[in-house]
């Protein structure tokens, strides 16, 4: 892969703005229905509070992937949008290229707003902030959980209130759940990046360095997390499947699946047997990704519209409207206030199932890692994944070897 | 095992055209998942040129959600659905699609009102088809989106579900709708007792309603008229087709294709075909007695085969592969017993059951009168009775009954009332091993040699998937137990637990074969001694050596338990097949199962 090389474009400012034309701020963002609708919602609320002075444009461009697609051709083009939602992964190149603005910036002179950082969830700040400052501020995060059928757990003996916290649990688990049945499997996993990466991790591996020049991923323990789930799909009490999984969730079939707190929800609606749920489990250490995306601003546009989108920004993660979000799309709230809010309290007393993933982001959850070359190399860890897991007596060792040799000559390329 | 059905008597026949009308009674609009609204749908289609009938069916959970002018979706559906519908011309059908996955998918018509899967799961909407006499459809049946758990059957029900989807999917310049999995769910349904007939729709979620590709639904109708087409759908007088036009005729003697009969034991079948510049490749008529090829070439021809219907229950039903691959299959003609006494799904409960032991067998007796019956089951092998019983069964009624059988006989012939109502040819095996793997010895492959030994022998060797359990143990004449890989990375899995030393001593002391197998590689972890153990708790003196690779205390490796089972050691060679196991050992094991 190519370095893709930013061109600072030389931005005439055009101080002649009339006095009744307002000032346009474009939002590239990747997700459809309610999300959509939510922050399209919030826009025109905005714009209305904004008559004459600023007009907040939102527009679909695709999914996460194609949204980056869009904006690194955008980058080279120079006709970047003032905004844009990035999932947490695919931020590396705008990162490497100094394309973000530091929001330090804004809060610095906003005394106001800089008393209500700490209102934020730390860890999502911590997420955001990078060598060059903090360049986003969270709007759909996520964290994954264990979803549990409890009727299966019951059927095999096992107490549904005491699940597993480690994977060798869920292994001993799965066995006992494996006895119910041919068709019944104790864990159902594909390919999502995030679980990944958090199955590495929790293995005690690490996938690149710090600086994001090395490749780590090949490691004894790196090697023992694949082998580990490699060996419960060759036994037949895991199952792997890169589609169907909806359905499979939904068959009653599987007794442990691992999904983003957004399935929450969905998993209610159409689960016809008891839903349990829990934290992810861990193995040497209790860690999980941060999921979703972040909103970020790009430094190349006119200060003007940089200052008014910075007031956008403030109004889509203020209290009111995060909580607004968190409650229409059920995502986590950004802000801590939101949360304390009657109203996402009541959910979780009602459900306190909703509380699990606020307590797994205070305890333990991460930001993804999110370097430039990133994007392939994780389509390539993705590949070599399904090769394990798809062919359960292939030599996990050798494939995670070949591997990190081929993902580090990405590395290379990219860094030269 | 491959039934044959027999054909008494075959003619070529005269071709008699028949009327027939396409349409595609499955598709979505923006109402629900798809694209597009229902007016835009009924227009795209009538004027498409290709169908004559098409059906709007948004999912269940979205007509929650009303229109922004607060009207609700179903009635707007209804309403375009009235609008855009021109008799003799087109006809457009409302209706909404149940989506409960893992139940399965059922398409419900020209219903007011609807209801969602949140608050109902498959038996509510069950009744609430048989509450507003609804017409409905069991959707692209599956593992996928669900099989309507095995298509368990209910008479009641079986009265307004009366078509399912042999055919669906809207794939681009594909008319391959009908999947294997579909249309062996359609035998299964027929097989449970359900009375539906085949269509194939293409489940639109893009704004091709009807012309996504050439799946239809075709109507044997002789006019195109809202109520012969609701007709149709009751009465299952249609065929699934891939081919945008090809005409097939399914009679009898006084019926056709969806239509049931009484009391007939020989009948007279007769299939047209006529679609001009495709041939035929291959046809076939399928029955719950089997399968039979007909002997048909050409783009146009009829063909009468005479058939004996040698059961109280039977269906029949054409399938026609075209030369350019597509397929069509027609809905089937039943024979039935006027009895109203049905005895269907006879099967033994293990597919293989050992022989000379008692075993399960499981079969479906319905009673689709209206009123309580008794329904008396004789089981004859020949001419000697293995079972008889009498079961009160309540009206409109369908009891799933287990029994336990203790013959060695291999056909069973169930009668009900002295009407001959099922065979079944029991598959016997001489024993069932069982081969543990969940004690970080998953050596399914490497044994590969042994399991050889013991189908050669007539046996059936079963990896013991997941925990080891005493009723698994037990279910079988021959535990295999190989001690653990010394190498796992897993070590903590490598222990057997003391309740499992406790029911494996227990099951050779009753009768069981223990065959263990020694080591791979030296065992040094501490696990090793829960194996000891199981050898100090077994009534020999024969002690486990050298990280498990040896015995020490017989020459034989073989224990005989006194009224009892037995024990054999083999070493890791002689189970993967690197060295031979001694006469001795293998007549040791052929005694102990009673082979010898």
């Amino acid at each position: 892969m190519k370095r893709t090389f930013v061109i600072t474009l030389l931005v005439v400012a055009i101080a002649a703005i009339g006095f009744a034309a307002p000032v346009k701020v474009t939002m590239w963002y990747a997700q459809t229905g309610i999300y959509s609708q939510t922050l399209l919602d919030i826009a025109a609320e905005f714009n209305k509070l904004h008559e004459g002075e600023i007009e907040v444009e939102a527009v679909y461009t695709g999914n996460y992937q194609d949204t980056m697609q869009k904006l690194l051709a955008a980058m080279v083009a120079g006709d970047l949008p003032t905004l844009a939602q990035i999932e947490q992964s695919r931020i590396g190149q705008f990162v490497d290229g100094g394309a973000f603005q530091d929001l330090n910036y804004f809060i610095d002179k906003d005394p106001e707003f800089k008393a209500t950082l700490d209102d934020f969830w730390p860890r999502f700040i911590q997420a955001n902030t990078y060598e060059q400052g903090l360049l986003g501020f969270p709007l759909n995060c996520s964290t994954p959980l264990m979803y549990i059928n409890r009727d299966l757990f019951r059927q095999a003996g096992l107490d549904p209130d005491n699940p597993p916290k480690t994977w060798t649990e869920v292994y001993a688990a799965s066995k006992q759940i494996k006895t119910l049945g041919e068709d019944i499997f104790g864990y159902r996993f594909g390919k999502d990046d995030w679980l990944l990466e958090a199955y590495i991790w929790q293995f005690g591996g690490e996938i690149i360095s710090e600086d994001g020049r090395k490749m780590l991923i090949y490691s004894p323990e790196t090697v023992a997390a694949w082998n580990f789930f490699q060996k419960g799909v060759r036994e037949g009490i895991f199952i792997f499947g890169v589609s169907g999984g909806n359905e499979l969730d939904l068959s009653g079939r599987i007794a442990m699946v691992v999904r983003s707190t957004g399935s929450l929800g969905y998993l209610k609606q159409n689960a016809k047997y008891d839903l349990g749920a829990t934290t992810m489990p861990g193995q040497v250490k209790e860690v999980v990704p941060i999921g979703g995306a972040n909103v970020f601003m790009f430094s190349a546009r006119p200060q003007a519209e940089k200052d008014a989108a910075w007031e956008f920004l403030k109004f889509l993660t203020s209290t009111e409207n995060t909580k607004r979000w968190s409650l229409a799309t059920g995502y986590m709230t950004s802000r801590i206030s939101a949360y304390e809010s009657p109203e996402i309290q009541k959910i979780m007393t009602d459900d306190p199932r909703y509380a699990l993933t606020y307590q797994q982001l205070r305890d333990c959850a991460v930001r993804r890692p999110w370097y430039g070359p990133y994007p392939e190399v994780h389509a390539m860890i993705t590949s070599a994944w399904e090769d394990a897991m798809s062919n359960p007596t292939k030599d996990v060792d050798a494939i995670l070897k070949n591997l990190h040799e081929e993902a580090q000559d990405v590395l290379d390329d990219y860094y030269f | 095992m491959k039934k044959i059905l027999i054909a008494v008597l075959v003619i070529v026949s005269s071709l008699s055209f028949g009327q027939v009308f396409f349409g595609n009674i499955h598709a979505h609009t923006s109402y629900s998942d798809g694209q597009g609204t229902p007016e835009e749908a009924f227009e795209h289609a009538r004027n498409s040129g290709v169908v004559d009938i098409q059906a709007i069916t948004d999912h269940d959970h979205d007509l929650n959600y009303p229109l922004p002018d607060g009207s609700w979706k179903l009635d707007r559906i209804i309403e375009m659905a009235e609008k855009y519908t021109v008799e003799g011309e087109f006809i457009a059908i409302s209706g909404f699609e149940w989506t409960l996955t893992s139940r399965g998918h059922i398409t419900i018509y020209n219903t007011s009102e609807w209801i969602d899967r949140s608050t109902t799961d498959l038996y509510d909407i069950y009744q609430w088809i048989v509450d507003r006499k609804a017409t409905a459809q069991f959707c692209h049946p599956g593992k996928k989106y669900g099989d309507f758990f095995d298509f368990e059957y209910f008479p009641e029900v079986d009265l307004y579900i009366n078509t399912i989807e042999v055919g669906n999917g809207a794939g681009a310049n594909s008319n391959n709708v009908i999947k294997d999995e579909y249309f062996e769910r359609y035998q299964r349904a027929l097989n449970r007792g359900w009375h539906v007939g085949a269509s194939a729709n293409q489940d639109n979620h893009h704004k091709e309603w009807a012309t996504a590709n050439d799946a239809r639904t075709a109507f044997v109708i002789d006019e195109l008229t809202t109520e012969k087409v609701s007709e149709a759908l009751k009465t299952r007088n249609i065929y699934a087709t891939e081919d945008r036009d090809a005409f097939i005729s399914f009679s009898t003697e006084g019926a056709k294709m969806g239509d049931v009969l009484y009391d007939i034991p020989e009948a007279t079948l007769k299939v047209e075909y006529s679609d001009p510049g495709e041939r035929t490749q291959r046809a076939y008529i399928y029955s719950n007695n089997g399968v039979m090829e007909l002997n048909v070439s050409g783009d146009e021809w009829a063909i009468e085969i005479d058939v004996k219907n040698p059961l109280s229950y039977n269906w029949y039903f054409v399938k026609i592969d075209q030369i350019d691959g597509n397929e069509i299959v027609s809905s089937p003609i039943w024979f039935q017993s006027s009895t109203n006494k049905y005895l269907l799904n006879a099967r033994t409960i293990d597919p293989r059951p050992v022989k000379g032991l008692p075993f399960d067998v499981g079969f479906d007796l319905i009673n689709s009168l209206r009123e309580d019956q008794v329904i008396s089951v004789e089981v004859r092998s020949g001419e000697s009775v293995v079972f008889t019983k009498k079961y009160d069964i309540s009206a409109m009624t369908c009891l799933e009954i287990t029994e336990t059988f203790d013959t060695v006989d291999k056909d069973l012939d169930f009668y009900v009332d002295d009407e001959l109502a099922f065979r079944v040819n029991v598959d016997f095996v001489s024993f069932t091993a069982h081969l543990d793997t969940s004690h970080e010895n998953y050596f399914v492959s490497e044994l590969k040699p042994l399991t050889d030994i013991l189908m050669g022998l007539g046996g059936e060797v079963k990896p013991v998937i997941g925990e080891l359990t005493e009723k698994t143990t037990f279910e079988g004449q021959v535990l295999i137990l190989p001690l653990p890989d010394a190498d796992t990375f897993m070590k903590d899995f490598m222990a057997i637990s003391e309740e499992q030393i406790g029911f494996i001593v227990n099951y050779v002391e009753k009768g069981g074969l223990l065959v263990v197998v020694l080591a791979k590689k030296e065992i040094t972890h501490p696990s090793v001694e829960s194996y000891k153990q199981l050898f100090e708790k077994l009534p020999w003196s024969v002690e486990l050596e050298n990280g498990g690779r040896s015995v020490s205390g017989t020459s034989t490796g073989n224990l005989e338990i006194g009224n009892g089972g037995g024990v054999v050691i083999l070493s890791w060679d002689e189970a993967t097949g690197k060295s031979t196991i001694d006469e001795e050992t293998m007549g040791f094991i052929e005694l102990k199962l009673g082979l010898k």
